[in-house]
C-alpha cells in the first residue's frame, strides 16, 4: 500500500467522520418511530474491509450500536462471500449473524474498491417492533431466540440497485406496525445512500488507494493515541466483579468476572470465571459483550480519541464460549443490551478502578426496562412503545464532579421523549417527573439524586416490566457510597396495587390506575466526609438532602435557624466520624 | 434633515459601522468594543463617522433618519452568566426538567463532564399545584394561594426575574396570565416571561430553556437598550432606532426590550443578512457562508435568497427554541492555535491567541503558531499591508513558532507546515458546510460561497476543490463589516409560531385557516409605528410531519390558507414534495400531522443604492510578492492588487491577491476574479 502524507490521512479521516453524521443526520431526520428521532436509539458509521474488517468512523450515537455493526459486517462478508457487489444493500437483525438483540437491525451498503478493498456505510437501529409474542419484543419468557422476534440473517433487501419487493413485505409481515417500520427503514436506506455518495466523491477525488491508506492511518492514529493514554497507567493484572439480579427466569446473581491485565503489548480482558449461559434473556452476544468492553474503556479515557477499530486491536477479549457473556444459539439475548451489557461495562469498570481509580465511574444502563402497550382509542390505533423516561437511570459521580441529568453519559446520546409529546401520541398521563430528597449516593462528589415518574394510564394498557439494581444497587467509585434500590409499583394507591419483583409481563393497567417509579440515582465518587461543606450545604438548600442528611451522610451540620454552616461542629464531627472508620479498619486487620 | 441610515455591530473585539447616505455614499469605521458598556463604543463609532463626514455628531444624528443595531448584550450575558436573579414557577411534580434536558449531554463519553451553570437553581424553582391536558382542558385549577406566597418569597429574597412554564400552557394560557397577575400585585414591576409568549409550542422542556433564559437576559438588555436610547436623544436624535433579531429581521427598540431571548443571536444574523441581499444582486439565491474572524469560523446556509432559520439551537448550554438565523460555529478563527497531539496529528484550536499577545507574527511576545501565522508564511497576508500598513506583521516571528511548534514534531519544512495548518482549517470548513447542506438535504454543488469577515476571502478560494460549489463571492469593500451592512438592509420582521394539533384526514379547515389570519393580525399589531407606511408581505406555513415523525417540515402556504379541500389538497402535494426533497422519500397518501403555525410578517425596507468606490477597470497590480498555492508546486511569483483601486469591470485571472480593508481576497491559479455590479467579487474556474 502506497505510503500517504499524514495530513492527507487526517483530512480523510476527518472527511468520513463527517460522513458519519450526515447519515446520523438524514436518519433522525426521516425515520418515523419516536425511538428514532426522539430518543434517537440508532447510530451511523464507516467500515473497511481488506484483509480484516474495521470500523474506520462513527458517529456520536449510541456505543452499544456501532461496536456490533462491526460484527454485522463481518457476518455479511462471511455469509455473501463473493456474491455481494455494487448496489446490494444487505439488512440484518440475527443475534447470532452479527447482531446483538434482534430489535437492532443493521442496515449496509457496501462499495467495492479497485483491487479488492471495499467501504462499507451502515446504520443500526432499535426498531420498535420485529415480530415475536410479545410487543416490543422484550420477552422475559423467551427461553430461545426464536421465541423473541422474528430472525433476519444477512438479506439483500437491495439487489443491484432494484429494491427486492419479496423481501421488504417478508419483513412488513412479520411487525405489528408495517407502516412504521417501512418508514423506518427506508431511512436507514436513505442513509447509507448519502454514505455511498460521500464515499464515492472521496474515492474519485483521490483514488481508491490513497483512500484506503488513509484508512489504515485513521486507525494507526487511534491506535497510538490509545497507546499513549494507558501508556501512564501501572501494568498489573486486577479483578473486577459484578453482579445481575436475575435473568427473569429463575437464575439470580449472574456473575461478571473481568480480569483486566494491562501490558506494554496493550490490554486483555478476559471474562473466564463468568456465569455460564442463562435460559432467560439476559445472555450477551460476543459482539454485545465487546461493545460494553469498549463502552467502558471509552468512559475512561479521553473523549477526543476518534473511535474505530485501531483503538479496538489494542485491546484482546476473551469470552468463553457458553457463558453468559459469548452464548451459543438459540439462547434468548433481547435484554443482554441492557443487562448483562451493563454488569459487562460495570465489571470493566470496577477493574479500572483498582489501576486509575480517578478515571472510574458509572458505565450502567440499569438494566430497568418498562415497554407498555393497548390501543389508543383517540386515534383507534395500537401504539407499544419503550418509555424510556420511566427507565430513567443513573448517572453516577466521577471525579471532580456531581451526577447530573438523566442517562450516564455513554447513552446520553439517546434522548428522552418530552411529557407533552408522550400525553399526545399515547393515552398517558404523568403526574410526577422529578428527583426525589436524600436518594442521591454520597460521596465527595455525589451522584445524581434518584428520579421519581408517576404515570396514570388514561386507558386500559398493558405493561412489560422488569427490575433489576435491587440484590446488587448501583455502585460507588472510589469510596463514593452506592445508590438506592430500583423500584415499579402497578396500580398505586387503588385495590390492585402490586410491586413489580424482578419481572411482570401483560399486566393490565386499568384507565385511572397509575404507575409509579424510583430509580436509581447511580453511585457517589470519593470519601464523603471529603465533601466541600459548601457543597453539601447548597444540596440542603437545594432539597437534594434534608439537613439530617446532611449530618448523617457527610458529617456537616447546618444551623436550622440561619442555614448555615456550623464550622466548629461541622469539623469536630469530621474528626470523630474519621476516628471511628479507622478504629473499625484497625480491628478489622487485627 | 436628509436620510443616513446607520448600521452598528457591535463585536467581541470590534465595534462595526456602516453608514449609507440618500446619494449611495457610503462611510465605514471600525472602533474598539467596549464590554462594560458597549453603549460607549457605539457612540464613539458614531463619532469617528462624524469625524470621516466632517461634521459634529448632532450634526451626523440630526441627518440621520435610521439607526439599526446589532447587539451582544444577550449573546454576553449568556456567556458571563451575568443576568437577572432568575426564579421558576413551574407545574408541580416536575421541577427537575431543566436539570434532567431530556438527558441530552454534549460529550457522549465523558463522564467527567460537568453540569452546565445553572441559572436557576432547584432552590428557586418553586412547584405551583395546576394541571392542563393534551387537550387544553383544565385538570387541576391553579393553586392561587400557591402563587401568592411565591410572590412573596421572591420579594423577600429580591428575585429580578421570574419565568412561568405549565404544561400544555400553549393550549390553554390561562394558569401563566393569571399567575402572572397575582405576582404583579405583590412585585408590581418585576420582569415575568411566560412560556407560552416565549415559545407558544408543544415540548415542554424546549419551551422551559427558552423561557428561562429570556428571563435571565431580558432584564439587562432592557437596561442597555433604554440607556442607549436616552443617550442618543440627548445628542439630538429623533430618528428611528431598530433592533436586529436573531432571526434576521429588525424592530423598533421597545418591542427589542421585551424579549431578550430573541436577541441571543443578533450579531451574526446581520452578517447573513447582508450575505443573502449581496447574493441575490448578483442573482445567486442558493448560498454558503462563512464568517471568519479572529477565534472562529461561522457558516450559514441561504436558499432561494432566504437565510436559514432554525429552532434547533444551543446557546451556552441552554436550548433556545426561537427561530435563530442557522449560524455554526467551526471553530478556527484566525487566532486559533495549531498544535500536534499524542498520536500525531495536527489540530486546530479552540485555544485562541486572542487579540493580545495574539498571533505570533504580531511581535507582542506571541509564540504559539497560528492560522494567521501560517497565512502570513504562504503570503495569502502581506508583511507591511495588515490592517491597511497600520502594523507591520513579523514573518521571522511567525516562521520560528511554526518551526517550533508544528514543523519540528511533523518532521517537515515550515512552508509545508503552513499549508498543512490551512488545508487543516479549509477541510473543518468545508466539512462544517457539508453537514449543514445534508441537514436541510441540499447538495453543496448547487450553492455559491461567500466569504466575508477578516479571514474568509483568504480561505475560500481553496474551498472550491473541496466542495465544488458554483463559485465564489466576496462583497468588495465591506467584507470586514459585513454584520453592520446586513442591519442597515435588514427587514422589519414579527415571527410568530403556536402549537396546533390537527390530522390530515381529520382537520377542521376553517378553524384552521381561521387560525392562521388570528396570527397575521397579532404580528400585526406587533408592528407598529413605523412598519404602517412601508410594503408588508407576510409568509404563513404549516409545520407538518407523516403521522408518528417527530421533525416537522415548514410548508409555506403564502399569505394564508385558503380553506378548501382543494387547496388543502395542493398543501398536502407540497409537503410530501419537500419531504421528499428534504429526506430523500414521500409516502404519498400517508396520513400527516399538523403541529404547528409559523407566521412571518415582513415590513420591507428601501434598499440604499449604495455606490462603487473604485476607480477604473484597467487597474494594474501594485506590488508582486511570492504566494504558496496548494495546486502549484511551491511558491508562485503573485501580482498584488489594492481593492480600493479597482472599478467595475475589472477581471484578471489568478494567481493574485487583491487587498481589502481588513483582509485579502486570494485568487488561485486556474482562477478568475472579475468585480461586478453589486459590488462583489466573483472567483470562477478559469476554464
Amino acid at each position: 500500500m502506497s505510503e500517504v502524507d499524514p495530513i492527507t490521512a487526517q483530512v480523510v479521516r476527518e472527511y468520513l467522520e463527517s460522513v458519519s453524521k450526515e447519515m446520523s443526520s438524514v436518519v433522525e431526520r426521516t425515520a418515523v418511530h419516536p425511538l428514532f428521532n426522539e430518543c434517537h436509539d440508532y447510530s451511523t458509521g464507516v467500515f473497511h474491509r481488506r484483509d480484516s474488517v474495521s470500523l474506520v468512523a462513527r458517529a456520536t450515537a449510541i456505543p452499544v450500536h456501532i461496536f456490533a455493526s462491526l460484527k454485522s459486517v463481518e457476518a455479511m462478508l462471511d455469509y455473501f462471500g463473493d456474491g455481494l457487489a455494487d448496489g446490494d444493500v444487505v439488512i440484518l437483525n440475527d443475534p447470532f449473524f452479527g447482531g446483538t438483540h434482534n430489535a437492532d437491525w443493521t442496515v449496509m451498503k457496501p462499495i467495492f474498491l479497485e483491487g479488492g478493498g471495499m467501504l462499507c456505510p451502515a446504520v443500526r437501529a432499535h426498531m420498535a417492533d420485529s415480530g415475536g409474542p410479545v410487543a416490543g419484543n422484550y420477552n422475559p419468557d423467551a427461553r430461545e431466540v426464536w421465541q423473541e422476534a422474528f430472525r433476519i440473517p444477512p438479506v439483500k433487501i437491495v439487489e443491484a440497485g432494484r429494491l427486492r419487493e419479496d423481501v421488504r413485505a417478508t419483513i412488513l409481515a412479520n411487525t405489528r406496525i408495517p407502516e412504521t417500520l417501512d418508514g423506518d427503514l427506508r431511512a436507514m436506506m436513505a442513509a447509507v445512500e448519502i454514505g455511498e455518495q460521500r464515499i464515492r466523491e472521496l474515492c474519485e477525488r483521490y483514488g481508491d488507494r490513497v483512500v484506503e491508506a488513509c484508512v489504515d492511518e485513521a486507525l494507526n492514529y487511534s491506535e497510538r493515541r490509545f497507546r499513549s493514554e494507558i501508556a501512564s497507567w501501572p501494568k498489573g493484572r486486577t479483578i473486577g466483579v459484578w453482579h445481575l439480579d436475575h435473568d427473569s427466569a429463575g437464575t439470580h446473581d449472574i456473575r461478571i468476572q473481568a480480569t483486566l491485565e494491562v501490558s506494554e503489548s496493550g490490554l486483555k480482558v478476559d471474562f473466564e470465571g463468568s456465569s455460564p449461559q442463562t435460559p432467560g434473556f439476559v445472555n450477551s452476544t460476543e459482539g454485545n459483550t465487546a461493545s460494553w468492553v469498549y463502552t467502558a474503556l471509552c468512559a475512561a479515557l479521553s473523549d477526543d480519541i476518534p473511535i474505530n477499530s485501531g483503538l479496538f486491536r489494542v485491546v484482546d477479549i476473551q469470552t468463553p464460549l457458553g457463558s453468559v457473556v459469548n452464548p451459543v444459539p438459540p439462547a434468548a439475548t433481547m435484554s443482554a443490551t441492557g443487562r448483562v451489557g451493563s454488569e459487562v461495562g460495570l465489571s470493566v469498570m470496577k477493574a479500572l478502578e483498582q489501576i486509575v481509580p480517578e478515571r472510574s465511574g458509572n458505565v450502567s444502563y440499569g438494566g430497568s426496562l418498562c415497554t407498555t402497550y393497548g390501543v389508543d382509542p383517540r386515534y383507534d390505533e395500537f401504539f407499544v412503545t419503550i418509555e424510556y423516561g420511566s427507565n430513567l437511570v443513573s448517572a453516577s459521580a466521577a471525579f471532580g464532579t456531581d451526577g447530573w441529568g438523566g442517562w450516564p453519559a455513554p447513552f446520553s446520546t439517546l434522548v428522552f421523549n418530552t411529557i407533552e409529546m408522550l400525553e399526545i401520541q399515547f393515552p398517558y398521563r404523568y403526574h410526577r417527573y422529578e428527583y426525589t430528597t436524600d436518594t442521591a449516593a454520597p460521596g465527595r462528589w455525589r451522584g445524581v439524586p434518584a428520579f421519581a415518574m408517576e404515570r396514570e394510564a388514561v386507558t386500559e394498557q398493558y405493561v412489560n416490566a422488569i427490575v433489576v439494581g435491587v440484590r446488587h444497587v448501583a455502585p460507588g467509585w472510589a469510596g463514593g457510597e452506592p445508590g438506592i434500590p430500583n423500584e415499579i409499583t402497578l396500580a398505586t394507591g387503588s385495590p390492585d396495587e402490586r410491586a413489580v419483583v424482578e419481572t411482570v409481563t401483560r399486566a393490565p393497567l386499568k384507565a385511572g390506575q397509575v404507575m409509579t417509579s424510583l430509580r436509581s440515582g447511580g453511585g457517589g465518587f470519593g470519601d464523603p466526609l471529603e465533601r466541600d461543606p459548601d457543597a453539601v450545604r447548597a444540596d440542603v438548600l437545594d432539597e437534594i438532602y434534608t439537613r439530617e442528611a446532611a449530618k448523617r451522610a457527610f458529617a456537616v451540620v447546618i444551623d436550622p435557624a440561619t442555614m448555615d454552616i456550623d464550622t466548629e461542629a461541622t469539623r469536630a464531627l469530621r474528626v470523630e466520624r474519621r476516628n471511628t472508620s479507622q478504629t473499625a479498619i484497625m480491628e478489622a486487620t487485627t | 434633515m436628509s436620510g443616513y441610515v446607520i448600521g452598528v455591530d457591535v463585536g467581541g473585539t470590534f465595534t462595526d459601522l456602516v453608514c449609507v447616505g440618500e446619494a449611495g455614499d457610503v462611510l465605514t469605521a471600525k472602533v474598539p468594543s467596549t464590554p462594560a458598556d458597549q453603549g460607549i463604543g457605539v457612540l464613539s463609532g458614531i463619532a469617528n463617522l462624524a469625524d470621516r463626514a466632517a461634521v459634529s455628531v448632532e450634526d451626523l444624528l440630526a441627518r440621520t433618519k435610521m439607526i439599526v443595531h446589532g447587539t451582544t448584550v444577550a449573546t454576553n450575558t449568556m456567556i458571563e452568566w451575568s443576568g437577572a436573579h432568575t426564579y421558576l414557577l413551574t407545574t408541580r411534580g416536575f421541577r427537575d426538567l431543566i436539570d434532567i434536558r431530556r438527558n441530552y449531554k454534549e460529550a457522549a463519553f465523558d463522564i467527567r463532564l460537568k453540569a452546565p451553570y445553572p441559572i436557576v437553581p432547584r432552590r428557586r424553582r418553586i412547584p405551583i399545584t395546576e394541571r392542563i391536558t393534551e387537550t387544553g382542558a383544565v385538570l387541576t385549577p391553579l393553586a392561587e394561594e400557591e402563587v401568592r406566597a411565591a410572590a412573596r418569597r421572591l420579594a423577600d429574597e429580591g428575585a429580578q426575574a421570574v419565568a412561568i412554564c405549565f404544561l400544555f400552557s400553549f393550549l390553554a394560557p390561562e394558569h401563566e396570565l393569571r399567575a402572572r397577575e397575582i405576582i404583579h400585585e405583590v412585585l408590581p414591576s418585576i420582569h415575568v416571561s411566560l412560556s407560552h409568549e416565549v415559545l407558544p409550542k408543544i415540548r415542554e422542556f424546549e419551551r422551559l430553556s427558552t423561557t428561562i433564559v429570556d428571563a435571565y437576559v431580558t432584564p439587562k438588555l432592557r437596561g442597555y437598550l433604554t440607556n442607549l436610547e436616552r443617550t442618543l436623544a440627548e445628542r439630538g436624535y429623533a430618528g428611528d432606532f431598530f433592533i436586529m433579531r436573531s432571526n434576521g429581521g429588525v424592530v423598533d427598540v421597545g418591542r427589542a426590550a421585551e424579549s431578550g431571548v430573541q436577541l441571543v443571536a443578533s450579531g451574526p444574523a446581520g452578517g447573513v443578512v447582508a450575505a443573502s441581499s449581496i447574493g441575490a444582486a448578483v442573482s445567486d439565491r442558493n448560498l454558503l457562508t462563512i464568517d471568519m474572524g479572529g477565534t472562529s469560523a461561522d457558516v450559514s446556509l441561504i436558499r432561494d435568497g432566504t437565510p436559514s432559520v432554525s429552532m434547533d439551537s444551543w446557546f451556552s448550554r441552554y436550548r433556545v427554541a426561537v427561530p435563530l438565523v442557522d449560524v455554526t460555529s467551526v471553530g478556527a478563527g484566525g487566532g486559533s492555535i495549531a498544535w500536534i497531539d499524542d498520536g500525531g496529528a495536527l489540530r486546530i484550536g479552540p485555544a485562541s491567541a486572542g487579540s493580545y499577545p495574539g498571533p505570533a507574527c504580531y511581535g507582542r511576545g506571541g509564540t504559539a503558531a497560528t492560522v494567521t501565522d501560517a497565512n502570513l508564511i504562504l503570503g495569502y497576508i502581506g508583511a507591511d499591508s495588515f490592517l491597511g500598513g497600520a502594523m507591520a506583521l513579523d514573518v521571522e516571528g511567525a516562521r520560528r513558532a511554526l518551526q517550533a511548534g508544528i514543523a519540528d514534531p511533523l518532521g517537515v519544512g515550515v512552508e509545508e507546515a503552513a499549508a498543512a495548518i490551512v488545508r487543516i482549517v479549509n477541510h473543518n470548513m468545508a466539512n462544517a458546510l457539508r453537514v449543514i447542506s445534508i441537514e436541510k438535504g441540499y447538495d453543496v454543488r448547487d450553492f455559491s460561497l461567500m466569504a466575508f469577515g477578516g479571514g474568509g476571502p483568504l480561505h475560500a478560494a481553496a474551498l472550491v476543490q473541496e466542495l465544488r460549489v458554483r463559485r465564489i463571492l466576496v462583497p468588495r469593500g465591506h467584507a470586514s463589516v459585513l454584520c453592520a451592512l446586513g442591519d442597515v438592509l435588514a427587514d422589519i420582521r414579527e415571527s410568530r409560531s403556536r402549537g396546533y394539533y390537527a390530522r390530515s384526514e381529520t382537520v377542521d379547515l376553517p378553524a384552521l385557516a381561521q387560525a392562521v389570519t388570528t396570527m397575521v393580525d397579532e404580528a400585526d399589531a406587533l408592528m407598529g409605528e413605523q412598519a404602517r407606511n412601508l410594503r408588508r408581505v407576510v409568509e404563513c406555513a404549516l409545520e407538518m410531519r407523516y403521522k408518528g415523525q417527530t421533525h416537522e417540515v415548514a410548508v409555506p402556504i403564502g399569505s394564508g390558507l385558503e380553506p378548501t379541500p382543494e387547496r388543502w389538497a395542493e398543501v398536502l402535494a407540497d409537503f410530501d414534495r419537500l419531504h421528499a426533497q428534504r429526506f430523500s422519500y414521500s409516502r404519498p397518501g400517508a396520513e400527516i400531522e399538523i403541529v404547528g403555525l409559523q407566521v412571518d410578517r415582513f415590513a420591507l425596507r428601501a434598499k440604499p443604492e449604495m455606490n462603487g468606490l473604485g476607480r477604473t477597470s484597467q487597474a494594474t497590480a501594485t506590488s508582486e510578492r511570492p504566494v504558496h498555492f496548494p495546486t502549484a508546486a511551491g511558491y508562485v511569483p503573485t501580482p498584488i492588487y489594492s481593492g480600493v483601486e479597482l472599478g467595475l469591470g475589472f477581471t484578471a485571472r489568478g494567481p493574485l491577491v487583491i487587498e481589502e480593508a481588513n483582509t485579502s481576497v486570494v485568487v488561485m491559479p486556474g482562477q478568475r476574479v472579475s468585480l461586478v455590479a453589486g459590488n462583489v467579487y466573483i472567483i470562477e474556474d478559469d476554464r
